[in-house]
């Protein structure tokens, strides 16, 4: 059978028989028929602010109280490049962008403190003073200045612990890998800030978990990633987890991250949880993960934080975040990084932007083998039309086709 | 036995399996799905590709290391059984047990979400080198396995970020995407088919001193 070169791709394919075109028609409906396996997509715009903390700044915590975030606490490096704990209390304003000392602090200095807003005060709990032993403190700090200090509030020292405020209940989960908290890192203390009154929930995280963040989507409390305490050592964490206060269980979840991480920051937005930066043993992250909490998937945003970094002391205020005080490559630092999250266009059925880049590949491989189907063919005509010719003009038939050997 | 059983002539199709066949397919998918659960337990492959090598994900370790394995074993296969549909068994064996078997064997990466997706992938992309190997007839053997694996491995890649990923909540952003797919690209072809081509050769050689 003699191809003519210049067919036009109609007649070729035509010539081509219909089983390529019906396999590749069959494969790319398929991969279609797949794209309703649809992920999550990140949606958020991060960048430094140009506010700056009066001093650099590390393991504090914060809260957001309206258009204005607190921040707790830390470790502080001085001007002379010292570092001492800070007792200080410093207030963000988001009008303003400006960031100021109160004149308020707390009782005492603390670094890696955790804390919740319940709607009129800030509950600053756990960390380590400058013995570096856990604390069972809790201090309640309501604007502007006034300052309540409970020196033995807990059953046992906190440090590393995430904690989610309900809007009734604080759940606290965890604790540190340090020699003081074996036994309590399975533990989650519901604490009451109308009492105040601390209930311990022990044995409920199916791992012994430190340095997780925690979100509240009003029906469930879940956790993300974290470290774990090993016989010779400790192993950091891909894990998310789900606390259920009413059936006081907490079960793993499917979507996992594809690397390890403890230290990260974790908040609501817009019924997805989004989970930023964070340690790992190689340093600090910089990405930012969207969890879809409804079809438990988590997408990588294309976005990232501006620098890799983690820190336990942000705030979202409006549909922005403002992380205060993170730990970067470069130590601690004074700038203010936010991230503004905005809803994202195209989305699929789900309500989520279509997986393009799989779909994509997908698509390029079904071209790619249509078209090996046209030029093999072409190929393989003109070597016939060759050897009926008696034709021997170098690249006739080398015997070596795929079918070529008897 | 080994290459040019097939006794078809140039141009031809060569016949559909046979049972014996199709048993060779089955057993060697089956052998070599497990067999690379076993070289990489658990979530070793994950760790080697993202924390050791420091690649993005997801899809890495099936992009670099499965689907080229499952190419490979495939070709194998097929030089050794040259038979329509034995590559489509082989690989959609290969990699559906591969599949299942890090999802129930072991605390894998995939979790039971992602079962049924998976075994999608799989017969897509041996659906894809099948298809290809069948349509380039008129190809050269090396240039037909380049083209079958790059196309079959791509499509696993491909279905399994559009598939496989999302069923256990991980998504693949494009920058990513653009790497972790010309490496695949690269690892077909040097773990996919050098081997099935050095095994050829040597089984021509063997062939040509009898």
């Amino acid at each position: 059978m003699s191809m003519p070169i210049n067919d036009s791709l109609a007649q070729r394919a035509r010539r081509a028989g219909p089983a390529p075109a019906a396999m590749a028609v069959l494969l790319l409906a398929a991969a279609i028929l797949v794209a309703h396996f649809q992920a999550p997509a990140g949606a958020c715009d991060p960048g430094s602010s140009s506010s700056k903390l009066p001093f650099a700044l590390t393991d504090a915590t914060a809260v957001s109280a309206g258009d204005t975030a607190y921040i707790f606490g830390g470790s502080q490096t001085t001007s002379e490049g010292a570092t001492v704990l800070s007792s200080a209390i410093l207030s963000f304003d988001r009008t303003s962008s400006n960031v100021s000392q109160l004149s308020a602090g707390l009782p005492l200095a603390v670094k890696a403190a955790r804390s919740f807003w319940d709607g009129q005060s800030a509950w600053i709990f756990s960390g380590v003073n400058k013995t570096a032993t856990p604390l069972d403190y809790l201090v309640k700090f309501t604007p502007p200045d006034k300052v309540e200090y409970w020196e033995h509030f807990f059953p046992y020292g906190l440090k590393g612990c995430s904690v989610a405020w309900t809007g009734r209940y604080a759940y606290l989960f965890g604790n540190c890998v340090c020699t003081s908290s074996p036994g309590t890192r399975q533990n989650v203390i519901m604490f009451d800030p109308a009492t105040p009154n601390a209930t311990v929930i022990p044995n409920v995280i199916p791992v012994e978990l430190a340095g997780s963040s925690a979100v509240w989507d009003g029906k469930a409390v879940y956790l993300f990633a974290g470290r774990t305490p090993l016989a010779n050592g400790t192993a950091d964490l891909d894990c998310i987890m789900k606390f259920d206060p009413a059936a006081r269980t907490c079960v793993r979840m499917n979507a996992t991250f594809p690397s390890t991480r403890y230290s990260t920051g974790a908040i609501l937005n817009d019924g997805k949880a989004s989970v930023f930066g964070g340690d790992n043993s190689k340093g600090q992250l910089d990405e930012v993960w969207t969890y879809d909490i409804g079809s438990d998937r988590l997408a990588l945003s294309d976005k990232r934080l501006s620098t890799p970094m983690s820190s336990s002391s942000y705030a979202i205020i409006g549909d922005t975040l403002y992380i205060f005080a993170a730990k970067t490559s470069g130590g601690p630092t004074d700038s203010v990084e936010t991230v503004t999250f905005k809803a994202k266009g195209a989305a699929g059925p789900a309500g989520q932007p279509v997986n393009l880049a799989g779909l994509a590949l997908v698509v390029i491989v079904v071209v790619a083998m249509a078209s090996i189907s046209l030029y093999a063919r072409r190929k393989d005509a003109r070597r016939r039309e060759m050897n009926k010719n008696g034709g021997s003009h170098g690249h006739g038939n080398r015997g070596r086709g795929l079918r070529g050997r008897a | 036995m080994g290459t040019g059983d097939a006794g078809c002539g140039e141009g031809h199709k060569p016949p559909l399996a046979g049972i014996r066949e199709t048993v060779v397919a089955l057993a060697s998918g089956l052998t070599s799905g497990l067999l690379i659960v076993a070289i990489f337990p658990g979530k070793a492959l994950s760790t080697l590709m993202h924390q050791v090598l420091g690649l993005p994900g997801p899809g890495a370790g099936t992009g670099l290391v499965v689907g080229p394995y499952i190419m490979m074993v495939t070709f194998i296969t097929f030089i050794f059984r040259r038979r329509r549909l034995v590559p489509f068994i082989t690989a959609s064996t290969a990699g559906i047990s591969q599949a299942l078997g890090s999802i129930y064997l072991g605390p894998g990466v995939l979790t039971a979400p992602a079962a049924l997706p998976a075994i999608f992938c799989s017969l897509a992309a041996a659906a894809a080198v099948e298809l290809v190997l069948g349509i380039a007839r008129g190809l050269e053997d090396r240039w037909a396995f380049i083209a079958a694996a790059l196309c079959g491995n791509l499509m696993l890649l491909g279905t399994y970020w559009m598939a496989v990923f999302p069923a256990i909540g991980r998504s693949v952003i494009w920058a990513d995407a653009a790497l972790i797919a010309s490496l695949s690209a690269a690892m077909a072809v040097l773990l996919g088919v050098l081997p099935a081509l050095m095994y050829m050769r040597l089984t021509m050689r063997r062939a040509g001193n009898g």
